[in-house]
């Protein structure tokens, strides 16, 4: 196994270079790639800002004790995310079946762990070293963080491995372990007593101490182990310290290696999760998660009707059924409890107001932004599906109006919320220089332009999905600095077409709006936007069209 | 129904398919058959609409596919051999978002007919993702004849399906034909292809090898008389040499 195992992995780094070798050779994946590296220089070594500081490396042991024994609490208590356990579908399909023991399939398992963790090493000695969070030698801070990241890694993995024994009960487990964590509760809290406040009221320094005194910093200690090298003061200090971490290590690797748990089952279903996972940032972009599709009901689609209509009908079901309302539903709660404040208590009101009008209305300005690239219930979301959609007697402009209005409307009916709710709060607070008959008069001109800009605005992304279909499906894809550097790209030339796009519209309401002023006052805002929808309403129909045309020429085999 | 001239596809510098001409008549079923890579998906998708043709004509119902592609693809039904399903949706709402499309409402009673034909008839409200892969294959044929298409074309139609399944499709598609349609199947199983399709067209590297009933191709080559269509496809392809299985 041990010859077969590194077979494998130097194999899998040297063609990976030479993919790599290979993509650099097209001018796009060059240029992305530079202009990615650009970035992550300029992150890892640009000028730092005066007020980046890092806190002190005592405090950052502290914080990662912390939340290293919050972490390995809630593995223990929980279970530890299986994806641990994950191995790839080819690693399952030949090693599984192969004559190999449970212990040389866990030690290539940790060997191959090393690629992710080293890569974890050389970001954050870069970032902590840039920042002045360390004061030891580079290779004696990485090889430090080295410790960390696997001591960590490792016991994930034990504990995912154990978790058959311990909470494959979910809840009830977990009320077993009730007493443990009622030990630690009442541990802190002795411990708590025992430390006086600082007068100065310093409450981190106030939590460090409390971290350092006993009990509580003996229950603490093997999470703070794997940490101590990093506030290494000296050579000789970080080598003891950095023994006990390789002791430790050894630990888990015993551990692990002899636990022979029968892991195969949850390592299939593991590896199943990741593959899922990484297909659908593949197809949907990094908001995919592992949500499981529900078949909540909803309006039902009748035989008859308009296909665009079905078509949008069907992005929408999606959005439904694919994603958790969470979101929308906290935001709509905020706002009424917010605006319910505002409205009944004279004290608090001034201040709930002022939260609603300020989150409504910026959340509102970012999805104008960012929400073309967060909605993809279009054309972006069905990639794989191309094939299908050229076989159905649907026009190309049919598809591609209801592709775009499929997220258009979401988006819109987000932003109108939003919107909503920010003005109600300023129009309670007297903020805004209108009445509440001119902005509901103005509502519906407002409205219709701002579903007019996000028409246009996704209707470039979805042009850019099918004209330059590999670069959306790149930018979707988990991947490297080429990837930072495409959406870099990707979103520069976006939002630059939509400049232009709105420049001439926006231009001609402007018009409208300075030549009305003096007859209507605020009311010409009414003409003045309808017109600058209608221009913008125009263009977005000539963009579709052309697209639809483009549509039916386009060979969906390309995206593959 | 369907009528094929001077079908040529180039990829780059890749002639995937090269003057390929054929028809298929109403009730008839043409057996596409080929080695891997000889240019069989490629031909079903340029008669399907997926992919414009570099060159060539290809009619369906008289309609003109690169001219009148509407009213070519509302004739026509095509199921690929991995089922294209949006898994956010259940069956019933695939064959109410398929009669949307294809503006068939007349076609709505059907739906439960179908379904216990395609023995899906517990899983109407099941979403496309909780299918096994047979139930995935059966509910992407169901789409392609819910709205009773005069042209079916079939790429690998059994692939997943159970003996019970297979034996179901066959009726299925023999039916079809028999009700007028016309179907064009492609699919590796050679004695399928023998024992549904009136006519068989073997392809070699994008180009025609042979095209008729088994009859007719082997008319001009006394040595294939009577042979099975296995032995002439193997031959024809220059394979004959090799000792059987």
């Amino acid at each position: 196994m041990r010859e077969a195992a590194a077979f494998l992995l130097t194999r899998s780094v040297i063609n990976r270079a030479r993919q790599f070798r290979r993509r650099l050779k097209s001018p796009r994946y060059a240029i992305a790639l530079l202009l990615g590296a650009g970035y992550l220089v300029l992150i890892f070594f640009g000028q730092p800002r005066a007020d980046s500081a890092l806190l002190p490396s005592g405090t950052i042991v502290s914080i990662g004790t912390l939340l290293l024994a919050l972490f390995t609490l809630k593995w223990w208590l929980f279970g530890a995310d299986r994806t641990a356990l994950a191995f790839t579908p080819a690693e399952i399909q030949f090693l599984f079946p192969a004559p190999v023991s449970r212990a040389a399939l866990l030690s290539y398992k940790l060997l191959r762990a090393q690629l992710p963790i080293l890569l974890s090493v050389l970001i954050w000695t870069v970032l902590l070293h840039r920042h002045g969070a360390a004061s030891l030698a580079t290779p004696l801070y990485a090889l430090g963080l080295w410790g960390f990241f696997a001591t960590v890694f490792f016991h994930r993995l034990g504990v995912a491995l154990q978790r058959d024994a311990v909470a494959e009960g979910g809840w009830r487990a977990s009320w077993r372990a009730l007493p443990v964590v009622l030990a630690i509760v009442l541990c802190i809290v002795i411990t708590a007593f025992r430390v006086a406040p600082p007068a100065g009221g310093d409450r981190l320094a106030h939590a460090r101490q409390i971290m350092e005194t006993v009990p509580l910093s003996w229950l603490l200690w093997p999470f703070r182990l794997p940490l101590l090298p990093l506030a290494a003061e000296s050579v000789a200090e970080w080598t003891l310290r950095f023994l006990g971490v390789l002791g430790l290590l050894l630990l888990h690797v015993i551990w692990i290696v002899r636990a022979d748990v029968a892991f195969e089952d949850a390592a299939l279903e593991a590896t199943t999760r990741r593959t899922a996972l990484l297909d659908r940032w593949r197809r949907q972009g990094g908001m995919a998660s592992l949500t499981a599709v529900k078949a909540r009901q909803w309006l039902p689609l009748g035989a008859d009707g308009h296909p665009g209509l079905a078509i949008l009908w069907k992005n929408v079901t999606r959005l439904i059924r694919t994603v958790r309302p969470v979101f929308p539903l906290l935001m709509i709660a905020v706002m009424v409890i917010g605006l319910t404040v505002g409205v009944v208590s004279k004290a608090a009101g001034g201040t709930a107001l002022d939260l609603v009008a300020g989150l409504s209305l910026s959340w509102a300005a970012l999805f104008s932004i960012l929400g073309p690239q967060w909605i993809r219930i279009d054309l972006r979301g069905e990639l794989e599906h191309l094939p299908l959609l050229r076989t159905w007697p649907v026009s190309g402009l049919v598809v591609m109006t209801s592709e775009v209005a499929s997220s258009a409307l979401v988006l819109t009916a987000l932003q109108a919320v939003l919107a909503i709710g920010g003005t109600t709060a300023l129009l309670l607070r007297g903020d805004l220089p209108i009445g509440w008959t001119q902005a509901v008069v103005l509502a519906v001109p407002m409205g219709l332009l701002l579903l007019a800009v996000n028409v246009i605005s996704l209707s470039i992304q979805n042009g850019g999905a099918l004209l330059y279909p590999s670069w959306v499906r790149t930018e979707l894809r988990p991947g490297g600095i080429e990837m930072v550097g495409q959406q870099f790209l990707t979103a520069g030339a976006s939002l630059l077409l939509l400049a232009l796009a709105v420049l001439g519209p926006g231009l001609l309401g402007s018009g409208a709006g300075y030549l009305l002023w003096p007859h209507l006052a605020l009311w010409s805002l009414g003409p003045a936007t309808l017109l600058a929808a209608a221009g913008l309403g125009l263009e977005a129909f000539l963009i579709l069209d052309w697209l639809g045309t483009r549509f039916e020429q386009f060979d969906p085999t390309a995206v593959n | 129904m369907i009528e094929v001239a001077g079908l040529r596809k180039v990829y780059g510098t890749l002639t995937a398919v090269q003057d390929l001409s054929f028809s298929v008549a109403p009730g008839e079923i043409l057996g596409l058959v080929g080695p891997n890579g000889a240019g069989k998906t490629t031909t079903l998708r340029s008669l399907a609409g997926i992919i414009r043709p570099t060159s060539g004509t290809v009619r369906i119902g008289g309609h003109l596919l690169d001219q009148d592609p509407i009213a070519a693809k509302a004739m026509l039904a095509f199921v690929p051999d991995e089922p294209q399903l949006f898994e956010y949706l259940t069956v019933a709402e695939h064959l109410a978002f398929t009669l949307r499309l294809y503006r068939r409402p007349d076609a709505l009673p059907r739906v439960s007919p179908l379904l216990e034909e395609l023995e899906l008839t517990g899983k109407h409200d099941a979403l496309a993702s909780e299918l096994s892969r047979g139930m995935k294959q059966k509910l992407a044929i169901a789409c392609g004849l819910i709205h009773d298409p005069a042209v079916l074309m079939l790429d690998e139609p059994l692939t997943g399906l159970d003996p019970v399944g297979i034996r179901r499709m066959k009726r299925t598609i023999a039916a079809r034909a028999q009700a007028g349609a016309a179907v064009v199947l492609s699919s590796h199983l050679l004695q399928l292809v023998e024992e549904l399709c009136t006519r068989v067209l073997i392809i070699q590297g994008g180009r025609t090898v042979a095209l008729g009933t088994m009859a007719e191709i082997s008319a001009g080559r006394p040595e294939l008389s009577g042979r099975g269509l296995e032995e002439i496809f193997l031959s024809l392809t220059g394979h004959g040499e090799e000792p059987p299985a």
